[in-house]
């Protein structure tokens, strides 16, 4: 019993990871519509900052978040004045092409950048555990957490209470109603993307104490959470969050029950039943895709 | 058209990508280095894997990004069932493309129905499992450390010496996965795949099972993929999961397909004959800075999507086009067409008839009764009653006029005739049988063609094609539908487009489309919803005379529409919803007198 | 518009003549003698296949320093192999188009065997010193010298030592330790992992607990909970550097660190997981190729001890932040720098027949990695073997077997065992 309970707190905690870095895709997904299959590689960038600022100055990750994630916002920014804002209307096939080809050539930017080296930020914090009874709990796993669902919380107001959320929300709901009142479409798709990509960005700095960084570190993150998204029902950013924390709950379970090698397995296979049978998602409630 | 047939006429349309695609057998003859001997095997496999992935993925316009699964199954299949059992690879590639025929069903079957992104993400998730199979069941696939191909050099084991007999496999390959490709594209299928890949939905209303032709497709393209992947490990002689069925494999088939020109026959082989080149030279050239030629590819990626979305195949046609212009010689055909059915030729080269001909119930048993009758159907969304227990009959032969203000509930009865919405309760009854349960396809087949209100035009493809799309409903001869669809184009008089992508038509051209599109299923019941609309006042007098040449050559016709004027001019009979009930069916006269309908309109006006 | 796409398609087309030029400038007078090297230097095994490359290019440059070969000097060709495909086709441009006749190679055992069988075909000889898959030399390839221990042998080196000389410091007999198997799962830890299964079983040592996990994994909990409650007396395991490292922290924090950790290879014994794990990795065991080792054990010749002393110098030059050193650079130097400083001197000719006669039929008695040279027909190198290290003070020290060993083992059981 006590294991089942460390299991699913296990679970969770890295579940809120899952979800911080997911939510930035929901949002872009839901409200750009764009398949950014180059995602995870912001990820890393925000990684690599963070180890920069560690390895020249000391700094945690948690103080050079402030530029850290000012620069992810400009990474950001340009990303979509350069390539994104040209494809918004193109077929979606070909989006999600070109963000395939931008993974391709950040993955391997960052080589010729940084090495193919293992980068690790050690911090006091690194193995410390929050001690709960009978339960483990990982220091910079719990403040990933907490950060995760302070930030998703603070984007959730956003979305919900300031003009510039509700054309956002407006968008995602219907791109051409929107427009026809008064919204400008491209601002609030430049706004979308920087802001899921500061709230990746984010996910990467934390995640930094927690594991090495390396060019390849954030390819397998972007298909995590589109999985995550899709699971929590597209552009829901409350659904993203439960997606996140149950793809985590499911592969600490299968880790354990089944064994390690079949984590992956366990959550790929969650994703397809869910798309089978309930393709609008566990948490959402309105239907597909539309746009797409 | 016969595959012969399909050939020949492509043939005569791609000489240039043709010549090429041959002749390129000659290169790795002609190259004396082992190194480029390599390159030119691997461009001819990865071309015809393209090619392979194209077929559905290019035609549909759903992107697999999990077709290494099948690169996979072929590999170790073949692989597994020589080194197990002693079977020549050449009959265990058929196996493995057996396997991945069952593959595909299993993923097809549940996949297919998804759409866009989920889609592309599920081909992921298949792969992503299939990898993890192929780590873990090691007992087949020998787990990550792989599976080795002992060298032992013999026609039967697939196994050669040198790189040559390698390079004419895999050019083989290429050209089986090349003519299949064009054959499919010169067929029913094809036409019905680009359409599909088009607009699903106006697709099924043309009588395509769009279920039934997308899954053909995936299972076919996973065969020949799987073919690939056998070469592939015979090629190699060694396997692991992550170098056969890794995502990387699956992008660099996509790039291929999509920087030649996904969805057109020699984009992907085009694709590969300089991608698969430049990266491997790329990777060999640029070794002083690790991660530079990787960089560089992604950038070339980038930029050719931003700004040739559609390939390097398309943008080549143009500069043939022009070089053929300027030197004024008959050579613009190196480039041909781009999408099936979009050459203009045909139209010139199968005399149309000058009206279609008759409605198809030639053969079919007599039947006195009303060609439609609708029984109390109702529809609701939610709370919303969109239509209230209706009934209607359609009589043999007539033109009725189905009018009443916005929102009562008109297209919706037309959906649901067609099978679009399901029935919340009633009955359809065609010729007396019940089409209540039926799927779109199969009620267009049975002879109920629709034109939509906002027109469906199959954008990237020719009129032509637009209009073949139905055709195949009374054909499976490709030669026979491009000269019913001429004929449909002539009945409303847009032979003259035929050749124009249909994305180019102006608003009365593309519902002039829109009924040609339908007349080419030969219906025996046409639904027309709002063809008038948006017209100037001679297109409406036009299109008035086509609605009535077309009853008059015998199709049953019902139309909606707001023009009162062409509602009285042209129907012996209306019919008046308001709030999804009927309130009163009788002649145009009487309805436009009768003050419970002008309640109705002028109702809706002050609702609205 | 229309400009920047005639630029790209030129580009496009003038790329592959480019090349095609720089290929085909080398075709002088004999007077080089021309060897390659194939390491992963971009994907996910670059980190280490960039520095055995920085490694080759140290060895080739202290051939040089000394004259070359046969009075010819040495002429370096590089090629990146992220994958095995892309290495089969860089075998092919190396040997086809820059004529090398040697490949050193090639840190993953999916790469050498793709490069052995393009090497096989081609009349090239690979020098392995990375790959340790068994099935590079079960497989008849005769181009291949794979100068380092096969993978199984490494895990039977590690059950061995723990059945030896840890059971009886714990209070239990030789076969009634309890052994826990964790292993990443690509070749590599596949091979190993095999190799100690099968040992485990012939001396009668009971496995409680087996498990392998993926390079990706992003949560090692499950590991170490499904330890914990296995509760073994050792654990063996088997990693690349950031999953040991993510590992070893994940059983800090569950409470799950056995009595006894071997780490076999890559991983445990990279400066990077003593550095990263700090004063924890105080007592951890490491098999592995010899590294790190002492000078003494060079004592026995002088030139060698020089040529270990300037190889660490000049690796840390390029790797200031790598005092520790590097096991798959200190291998891959000792497979190049060996081949070309003790075999092809006094090889008959330079060919592939004369080179492998030569390579077959010497023996030394010591290399740069502290074991010998003796290579057997099928071209593995008998006279290695693993050592067994283990972590003291942020060193590596080999506590076995007694002719290298520079220290005893300490901290068994380990002082932050838990279970």
């Amino acid at each position: 019993m006590e294991q089942i309970a460390q299991v699913l707190v296990s679970g969770l905690l890295s579940g809120g990871v899952y979800a911080l870095a997911s939510v930035g895709l929901a949002l872009i997904f839901g409200v750009v519509g764009l398949v950014n299959f180059a995602h995870g590689e912001y990820l890393m960038l925000a990684m690599y900052i963070a180890w920069l600022a560690y390895d020249l100055t000391g700094a945690s990750p948690y103080a050079s978040m402030p530029l850290n994630l000012a620069l992810m916002a400009v990474a950001g920014y340009l990303t979509f004045r350069i390539i994104m804002a040209r494809v918004i209307n193109a077929d979606h096939s070909i989006q999600m092409l070109i963000t395939l080809a931008l993974s391709m050539a950040l993955q391997n930017l960052a080589l010729m950048l940084w090495k193919a080296d293992y980068r690790t930020v050690r911090i006091e914090m690194t193995n410390q555990v929050i001690d709960a009874g009978f339960l483990v709990i990982s220091a910079p796993r719990a403040i990933a957490f907490a950060v995760a669902a302070l930030a998703s919380l603070l984007l959730y107001l956003f979305l919900q209470r300031t003009w510039a959320g509700t054309a956002m929300r407006a968008v995602a709901q219907d791109g051409r109603a929107a427009v026809l009142m008064g919204i400008s479409l491209r601002r609030v798709y430049g706004q979308a993307f920087v802001i899921g990509t500061v709230l990746v960005g984010l996910a990467g700095l934390l995640l930094s104490p927690i594991y090495p960084v390396f060019p390849l570190v954030g390819a397998g993150f972007s298909t995590l959470a589109f999985i995550v998204v899709v699971l929590g029902g597209l552009s829901s950013v409350p659904g993203a969050i439960a997606g996140g924390l149950l793809v985590g709950v499911v592969e600490s379970l299968a880790g354990y029950f089944a064994g390690p090698a079949y984590q992956q397995a366990a959550y790929f296979l969650l994703f397809i039943v869910v798309l089978i049978f309930r393709p609008e998602g566990i948490a959402g409630g309105r239907g597909g895709e539309r746009r797409r | 058209m016969s595959l012969k047939a399909a050939l020949r006429a492509s043939l005569a349309a791609h000489p240039v990508m043709w010549a090429l695609s041959a002749l390129s057998v000659a290169a790795p003859f002609a190259l004396d280095s082992r190194y480029y001997q390599d390159i030119a095997v691997m461009t001819f496999l990865w071309a015809g894997v393209a090619c392979a992935w194209n077929l559905y993925s290019g035609y549909c316009r759903r992107v697999s990004i999990g077709h290494a699964a099948f690169l996979g199954i072929g590999a170790y299949t073949s692989s597994a069932l020589f080194l197990n059992f002693g079977i020549s690879p050449w009959a265990g590639m058929l196996a493995g493309g057996l396997l991945s025929v069952a593959a595909a069903l299993l993923i097809g079957g549940s996949t297919l129905r998804m759409r866009g992104s989920f889609f592309v993400l599920s081909t992921i998730a298949f792969a992503k499992i299939l990898e993890v199979v192929a780590v873990t069941a090691k007992g087949v696939t020998g787990g990550s450390p792989g599976l080795l191909i002992p060298y032992r050099p013999g026609l039967a084991n697939m196994v050669f010496e040198g790189k040559l007999p390698y390079a004419l496999i895999c050019w083989g390959y290429m050209m089986l996965c090349l003519a299949i490709c064009v054959c499919v594209e010169r067929s029913k299928a094809g036409v019905r795949l680009s359409a599909i890949g088009e607009n699903r939905e106006a697709a099924e209303s043309l009588g395509v099972n769009s279920s039934g032709t997308m899954l053909a497709a995936f299972v076919a393209s996973a065969a020949l993929t799987s073919l690939g992947g056998s070469i592939f490990a015979q090629y190699f002689m060694f396997i692991e999961p992550s170098s056969v069925m890794g995502m990387g494999n699956s992008v660099n088939i996509i790039l291929l397909a999509i920087a030649g020109g996904m969805g057109t026959a020699f984009g992907p082989v085009l694709g590969s004959f300089i991608l698969t080149p430049l990266s491997n030279l790329l990777r060999g050239g640029l070794t002083e800075v690790s991660g530079l030629h990787g960089f560089v590819l992604g950038v070339i990626m980038i930029a050719v999507l931003l700004f040739r979305p559609d390939g390097i195949l398309p943008q080549l046609r143009i500069m043939c086009g022009r070089l053929a212009a300027a030197f004024g010689a008959g050579a613009g055909a190196a480039g041909g067409n781009a999408r099936p059915a979009e050459a203009a030729g045909p139209a010139a080269a199968h005399p149309a008839r000058p009206a279609p001909g008759p409605a198809r119930d030639a053969g079919a048993a007599p039947w006195d009764g009303p060609v439609l009758e609708l029984v109390s159907v109702s529809k609701s969304f939610g709370g919303l009653k969109a239509l209230n227990g209706l009934s209607l009959s359609v009589r043999e032969g007539e033109l009725l006029g189905l009018i009443g203000p916005n929102g009562s509930g008109k297209t919706t009865l037309f959906d649901c005739v067609t099978g679009a919405l399901p029935l919340s309760g009633g009955k359809v009854l065609f010729r007396g049988a019940d089409i209540s349960r039926m799927k779109p396809w199969e009620i267009a087949r049975a002879g109920i063609a629709r034109s939509y209100q906002v027109t469906q035009p199959f954008g990237g493809m020719s009129v032509l094609g637009n209009a073949m799309v139905g055709a195949f409903c009374v054909t499976g001869d490709y030669g026979e539908a491009e000269a019913a669809a001429a004929a449909s184009l002539m009945a409303v008089g847009l032979s003259h487009k035929s050749g124009a992508p249909a994305k180019s038509l102006n608003i009365g051209e593309r519902k002039k489309l829109e009924i040609a599109k339908a007349l080419s299923a030969r219906p025996s019941l046409l639904l027309l919803d709002e063809v008038m609309a948006g017209l100037t006042p001679t297109e409406v007098a036009e299109m008035g005379e086509i609605v009535a040449s077309i009853n008059r050559s015998g199709v049953t016709v019902v139309m909606i529409e707001h023009i009162m004027e062409a509602v009285t001019s042209l129907c012996e009979r209306v019919a008046v919803l308001n709030f999804g009930e009927k309130i009163m069916e009788g002649a145009p006269r009487e309805a436009l007198e009768s003050p419970e309908v002008a309640a109705a309109y002028l109702g809706a006006a002050d609702g609205s | 518009m229309r400009k920047i796409v005639f630029v790209l398609l030129a580009l496009l087309l003038a790329a592959p003549a480019l090349s095609a030029c720089g290929g085909s400038g080398d075709s002088g007078a004999d007077e080089t003698f021309k060897v390659g090297a194939i390491y992963p230097m971009s994907g996910s095994n670059a980190f280490q296949g960039q520095q055995c490359m920085a490694a080759v290019r140290i060895a080739v440059d202290f051939i040089n320093g000394k004259g070359g070969v046969q009075g010819r000097r040495l002429e370096l060709f590089e090629a990146d192999a992220p994958d095995p495909n892309a290495a089969a086709t860089e075998a092919g441009r190396l040997i086809d188009q820059k004529g090398v006749s040697v490949i050193f190679g090639s840190l993953a055992s999916g790469n050498a065997i793709a490069i052995a069988g393009v090497c096989e075909k081609s009349g090239a000889l690979l020098v392995e010193s990375g790959g340790i898959a068994d099935a590079l030399t079960d497989q008849g390839f005769r181009c291949v010298l794979r100068i380092l221990d096969k993978g199984g042998l490494r895990g039977a080196a590690g059950v061995d030592y723990l059945a030896d000389a840890v059971a009886g410091r714990l209070g239990k007999a030789g076969d009634k330790l309890r052994l826990a198997i964790i292993h990443e799962d690509s070749s590599y830890g596949e091979s190993v992992a095999a190799g100690a299964r099968s040992r485990a079983e012939e001396l009668g040592l009971p496995v409680v607990y087996d498990a392998s996990y993926s390079t990706s994994v992003r949560d090692m909990s499950a590991l170490a909970l499904g330890l914990r409650e296995a509760a073994p007396d050792a654990l063996i395991t088997v990693n690349y550097v950031d999953d040991a490292v993510l590992l070893f922290d994940t059983l800090r924090q569950y409470g799950a660190v056995p009595k006894v950790i071997m780490g076999c290879g890559a991983g445990t014994t990279s400066p990077k997981f003593a550095e990263d794990i700090g004063v924890d990795s105080d007592g951890i065991f490491c098999t592995d190729m010899p590294t790190n080792l002492s000078l003494d054990v060079f004592a026995s010749d002088e030139g060698i001890q020089a040529t270990v002393t300037a190889f660490r110098e000049a690796f840390l030059d390029v790797y200031p932040d790598m005092a520790g050193g590097s096991i798959a650079a200190e291998a891959a130097f000792a497979g190049a720098y060996t081949f070309l400083d003790g075999i092809a001197p006094s090889a008959a000719s330079l060919g592939f027949e004369d080179l492998r006669e030569a390579a077959l039929s010497i023996k030394l008695p010591l290399t740069t990695l502290g074991f010998g040279w003796d290579i057997g027909e099928d071209g593995q190198n008998y006279a290695a073997a693993a050592n067994i290290n283990q972590w003291q003070g942020g060193k590596v020290i080999t506590v076995h077997p007694s002719k290298m060993k520079n220290g005893e083992a300490v901290n068994v059981p380990l002082p932050i065992a838990d279970i």
